[in-house]
């Protein structure tokens, strides 16, 4: 039953995340096999500042997964688990 | 019936005592104003002495916190005698209490029980980070900084389990919210401890001095969190036991005349310990476990408000006893798990630092003793707050707030691990110089510099960028298959064919016409003219040619066109080294009225080695560069390159930045290691930051600003891309791993790599990123060829092979 209820709070975070992967992996393969030379380095002009646009995206794309994700999941399991298994007071609060 | 007659009264009289506390508690255990004025005083006390002795107060705000202000007095055998005696008199009642409490035939109910199956992967869990803790495995160099938060985690599950077993239920399972609340006030109870710690300077961390601000503030909280937890699970273990829970209960109660006079004089001794444990640390080193103990006792006597003097009025002594023995038998724990880690304190006590036990003086451990009160308090504040209370119900819950603030604690500790975990354990195999990884590489740019429509993928907007670009990608992708050539002798079947190609790439008629163009003369045609320098071209070929040679020639496979190649190698360095003779300075130009000392770098590299290959004495020469550059192409200010210099007079047309220098540290490598290490110096110090186990390098210095451009790429924050891919090869010339996985993981989490089994992309690189990370991440590391230096070694370890790793 918990499991369900938790399942149910990360349930929008974990398809969220499925679409990210997704996107991410299509866009990268679709880059590398049309062997458009995207790159960071492009400084300006023309079709580099299209390549310039692709690299900035997937840079965001990657600070997404690896950085933010990882936080963001453990903040919002920790705070279901919390939710669902302490989140009834009890009486006994004594230590001593 | 168990229980004699001569003890219940007592045993009842525990029963009321609990009923009675919660009865009177009509004040609510921690209000908003006792919070604040105790809290001002804890903080501002220390401080406000210091002051009044004259010293600044700035250096005990210094962050990360330094042991570095106070020298301690030595061994004192009359304070060493006199500590020891309070300290047995203490053990001596403790031990007391529980014998007295072993002679008692009362029963708690407890009896072990089986152990919860959490409690069982606890266990485990707990074993495995000893393991780690205590042991020196190059594959969780990592890891092990970073073990005593899974080592108190376990160490509170297993308790809590052990709890569990006894008495069928545990604080973790009953109260799960409070409990866990525990965490972050657990946080900040040691950091205060932290900041009193830096007025008497007993304790002192070591193996951290590699984390920055931002890491050490993270894995300190996460650390610090656990200690409150342990202590009051302990507390809650020990009371399982009958011994202990009824041996501190005596007839003999205390009940001060005049508790509020008491309170105030609590707080009034407190404070002024507290204020001159500062001025003078030695005498009153002790007082930073007692001061803010007396301070928050007396301000909850002061108000009123529950503490534990009704309990010690029935004789029920066991709110002192229980802290105080949990948290020493938790100290002792904290000091053995300490003892072999890898990241741990160690001890500087006045007048009593002999005889230790672990890495702690023996007397030391008496501080667990009001350490374990302070916990007690403390635990007590979280646990009761929000309860009770005659105050309007506020507009966010008391659970809500927990649940936050516990949330954002695990959010804090996977920002802090999983990022770090996740992107630098690829960059250690890059550092391994793993030979899979290499050959992935090695086949990865082979698949851009052996394809001949490659200068159709480069598209800069600018057609010079176009060819130094394409030049670029064949220059770096011959540089890295020479290093790994180098590094993995046997991988030279099948890469000194993917060298050769890359030199022909290089030779192209169509890759060396941006420099024709500009120079108006072919290169390679007119290496007899004095008068047109050639630079980039010639420098960055020629030292692609010598390292390639080099690794060709120390390994089983020949290069294709060896004679060729030997031959340009010889012509293209004899027309550098007459342009640099004939010119009243050894710097040359790239362009016409263009002169670049990172460019001049890949020519007296390049020279170098042609020096060593060949035999040759270019003594002089080098010794002459080297003092020309030390003079005009360093900026004493900062120790970083000046990008560009005027060609006529030698004074620089640009600011000193990091993606000259970083670049320019590897090609100089070969000539000078000890320039290259000054300049490497002078990045880590000037242009690198490090956040959360990632690692950027900036273009330019801190404080200066400006704009990115075709060397730099873009800037984003002033951190230059190309500066932080070509500080790899710097971190792996000078040995250091910590930055070189620091940048591999900011190249992992920027660069989108595309692995397959055969090769590696970075798909946010293109051609030329791809390239130049192979080559800046396959340099040899330091100590590989430590002999590289030609002024003093030329020739000496020629297809000896003996530098090899």
């Amino acid at each position: 039953m918990n499991r369900r209820r938790i399942l149910a709070v990360v349930k929008g975070d974990i398809i969220a995340l499925m679409v990210v992967l997704l996107l991410h992996s299509c866009l990268r393969e679709w880059v590398f096999q049309s062997r458009i030379a995207v790159s960071l380095l492009a400084p300006s002009g023309g079709m580099a500042t299209v390549h310039a646009a692709l690299a900035a995206w997937f840079v965001a794309l990657r600070f997404v997964l690896f950085v933010i994700a990882p936080p963001y999941a453990a903040f919002r399991i920790v705070s279901a688990l919390v939710a669902v298994h302490g989140g009834e007071v009890k009486p006994d609060f004594t230590l001593l | 019936m168990r229980a004699s007659l001569f003890f219940y009264p007592t045993h009842f009289a525990l029963q009321s005592i609990v009923r009675n506390r919660r009865k009177h508690m009509c004040k609510p255990p921690l209000s908003r104003h006792r919070l604040f004025w105790t809290g001002l005083a804890l903080v501002f006390l220390p401080l406000l002495g210091v002051r009044i002795a004259g010293r600044p107060a700035h250096t005990y705000l210094e962050f990360p916190p330094l042991t570095q202000y106070v020298s301690h007095a030595p061994f004192s055998w009359p304070v060493f005698s006199l500590i020891a005696g309070l300290a047995l008199i203490t053990l001596g009642l403790l031990g007391a209490g529980a014998l007295r409490g072993a002679g008692r035939e009362l029963d708690t109910g407890c009896r072990w029980g089986r152990l919860p199956r959490w409690g069982v992967a606890g266990i485990a869990f707990l074993t495995l980070a000893w393991v780690i803790a205590w042991t020196r495995l190059p594959s969780l160099a990592a890891v092990q900084c970073h073990t005593f938060v899974p080592l108190w985690l376990s160490y509170i599950v297993v308790v809590s389990a052990l709890t569990h077993a006894r008495k069928g239920t545990c604080l973790l399972t009953r109260n799960t919210l409070r409990y866990a609340a525990l965490f972050p006030a657990s946080a900040v109870l040691w950091w205060y401890f932290e900041y009193l710690n830096r007025f008497v300077q007993n304790w002192h961390y070591v193996n951290v001095s590699d984390f920055t601000r931002t890491e050490y503030g993270v894995f300190a909280t996460l650390s610090f969190s656990t200690v409150l937890p342990a202590v009051v699970s302990t507390v809650e273990f020990l009371r399982t036991f009958s011994p202990l829970e009824y041996g501190f209960c005596t007839r003999r109660g205390w009940s001060p005349r005049h508790p509020r006079l008491l309170g105030l004089f609590a707080i009034v001794v407190g404070g002024a310990v507290l204020a001159t444990m500062g001025a003078h640390p030695d005498p009153f080193f002790a007082v930073l476990w007692l001061g803010p103990l007396l301070i928050w006792w007396g301000g909850r006597v002061v108000a009123e408000q529950d503490t534990i003097l009704p309990s010690l009025a029935k004789g029920d002594w066991r709110p002192l006893a229980l802290p105080a023995l949990a948290a020493l038998l938790c100290g002792f724990v904290w000091e053995l798990w300490n003892l072999g880690s890898l990241a741990r304190w160690e001890y500087s006590v006045p007048y009593v630092q002999r005889f230790h036990l672990f890495a702690m003086p023996v007397l030391g451990y008496i501080g667990y003793l009001p350490f374990g009160m302070e916990c007690m308090v403390v635990a007590d504040e979280v646990m009761q707050a929000g309860r009770k209370s005659s105050e309007p119900r506020p507009a966010v819950s008391w659970n809500t707030v927990v649940i936050l603030g516990l949330s954002a604690l695990a959010a804090l500790a996977a920002v802090a691990m999983v990022p770090r975990a996740w992107c630098t354990s690829q960059a250690a195999k890059l550092w391994n110089d793993d030979s899979h990884r290499q050959h992935q590489l090695a086949e990865g740019v082979h698949e851009w510099a052996g394809d001949p429509a490659l200068g159709d993928a480069l598209r800069t907007g600018s057609s010079l960028f176009d060819g130094e670009w394409l030049f670029g990608t064949h220059m770096t992708t011959a540089m890295g298959l020479a290093q790994v050539i180098e590094c993995h002798p046997e991988l030279s079947d099948a890469l000194v064919p993917r060298l050769a190609t890359a030199f022909s790439g290089m030779r192209r008629q169509d890759t060396r016409a941006f420099d024709a163009k500009v120079w108006n003369a072919d290169p390679l045609e007119t290496l007899d003219d004095p008068d047109r320098h050639h630079a980039a071209y010639l420098g960055y070929f020629n030292l692609a040619l010598g390292l390639g040679l080099r690794a060709a020639s120390e390994g089983d496979s020949d290069l294709p066109q060896a004679a060729h190649w030997d031959a340009l190698h010889d012509a293209i360095s004899a027309a550098l080294e007459r342009r640099i003779e004939a010119h009243d300075c050894p710097l040359l130009d790239t362009y016409p009225g263009e002169m670049y000392p990172v460019d001049n770098c890949a020519v007296i590299g390049s020279l170098a080695i042609h020096a060593r290959l060949r035999g040759l004495d270019r003594t002089s020469l080098l010794e002459n560069w080297e003092r020309e550059f030390r003079r005009t192409c360093i900026d004493p200010a900062t120790g970083l390159m000046w990008q560009a210099l005027d060609p006529e007079h030698r004074n620089p047309a640009d600011r000193p930045r990091g993606s000259g220098t970083t670049l320019g540290l590897y090609l100089v490598a070969p000539a000078f290691p000890d320039l290259s290490r000054d300049l490497f110096q002078a990045v880590k110090r000037e242009l690198t930051d490090r956040w959360l186990g990632f690692a950027l390098v900036r273009e330019y210095a801190r404080g200066v600003s400006g704009r990115g451009d075709i060397d730099s790429g873009p800037l984003v924050f002033g951190y230059s891309v190309s500066a932080t891919g070509f500080s790899l090869a710097g971190a792996r010339l000078c040995g250091d791993r910590r930055l070189f996985t620091a940048l591999g993981a900011t190249a992992w989490l920027a660069g989108a790599p595309r692995v397959t089994e055969t090769t590696f992309h970075w798909t946010t690189g293109g051609p030329i990123g791809d390239a130049i990370l192979f080559a800046m991440s396959t340099a040899p590391r330091a100590g590989e060829r430590p002999a590289d230096n030609p002024v003093s070694t030329a020739g000496k370890h020629r297809h000896s092979g003996e530098n090899r790793p």
